[in-house]
């Protein structure tokens, strides 16, 4: 495979993704583009002999980015580009899952979480990263993560406990 | 599946779900830029043996370079005196000077005791003759 085509597969692949994920650090959306741009160029300059695991690069290259930006321009940085929003409407396996107000519950419980936390399980859950890859992109240990991860999961667990009622509730008691 | 992992599942979904909103001709527009870059930004690739031993050769390498630089400055071995050419060829001017003063006070002495020039021409080929070097005193002329 050439170079034209390594960076075509992994832009399609995980140039999204890697927009939704760099978004969550509430930079301003134009910043965020230009992150994206700016870690497939150094993709390219490193090219695929220096890269194993490119969607865990890209990833930690974007976060590294991304602090700096907001380091130097910690005065641009706002809440107004805050994107933690739900869809209105329930649609797919979610609308099988739990009706709206346990979605809600859910998503309070974890909008409670700390940042570290939050992008934490977003990493584990949204992009789907293992413990090991997730220690990679935040620059821990993989044992960190774990218990980290637990530790979310009890927050999680304390947050939907005295709501009562619904099925994230019940769910989180049976844990 | 336990609960919690329904818990987590929901989640999951949620998170999956969320209103984030992303230009996507935007991102073809930046796909295509990129790729146009691809042939300006493709790092150099070297030959199996530099990417294999590239570390270990330029510390080789600069070892040799060095040594080098160290047996120029100071060629010290075997029988060898511890000077540089350059260092030989001032001594040897130095012997040149040497004769050339010697040459000098003997014109001095000639001019002294008021003699043409002729009888200097005379005196001091003789003189050179003596230190079997004519070059100098033909050097000494044009110099002055």
């Amino acid at each position: 495979m050439d170079q034209r085509q390594w960076v075509d597969n992994l832009f399609r692949e995980h140039a999204k993704p890697l927009f939704r994920y760099l978004r969550t650090f509430r930079l301003p959306e134009e910043d965020t583009y230009d992150l994206v741009q700016e870690a497939y160029i150094r993709l390219m300059s490193a090219g695929p002999s220096k890269i194993r695991k490119p969607k865990v690069w890209l990833f930690t290259v974007g976060r590294n980015l991304a602090i700096n930006v907001m380091k130097r321009e910690k005065s641009r940085w706002t809440d107004a580009g805050a994107v933690d929003l739900l869809e209105d409407e329930s649609r797919g396996a979610l609308a099988d899952l739990m009706d709206k107000e346990d979605r809600e519950q859910l998503w309070a419980a974890f909008s409670a979480l700390s940042d570290g936390d939050r992008e934490m399980m977003g990493l584990y859950l949204e992009h789907e990263f293992s413990y090991r890859q997730i220690a990679e992109v935040l620059g821990r240990t993989e044992i960190s993560v774990r218990v980290g991860m637990h530790r979310c999961r009890n927050r999680l667990k304390k947050q939907l406990r005295p709501a009562g009622g619904g099925v994230a509730a019940a769910n989180a008691e049976g844990v | 599946m336990t609960r919690n992992q329904d818990v987590e599942k929901g989640l999951q979904q949620l998170l999956k779900d969320r209103r984030i909103p992303v230009d996507e001709d935007r991102l073809e527009a930046m796909r295509e830029s990129l790729l146009r870059q691809v042939p300006h930004r493709t790092p150099r690739r070297l030959p199996v043996f530099f990417r294999q031993y590239g570390y270990s050769l330029s510390f080789g390498t600069a070892l040799v370079l060095v040594a080098l630089i160290v047996w120029q400055i100071i060629p010290l071995g075997p029988g060898n005196p511890p000077s540089s050419p350059g260092l030989m060829e001032i001594a040897a001017d130095e012997g040149r000077v040497d004769r050339a003063l010697v040459l000098l006070n003997g014109f001095a002495s000639v001019a002294s005791q008021g003699e043409t020039m002729v009888d200097w021409e005379y005196y001091n080929r003789s003189m050179v003759g003596d230190y079997g070097d004519e070059n100098i005193l033909e050097t000494f002329y044009g110099s002055i």
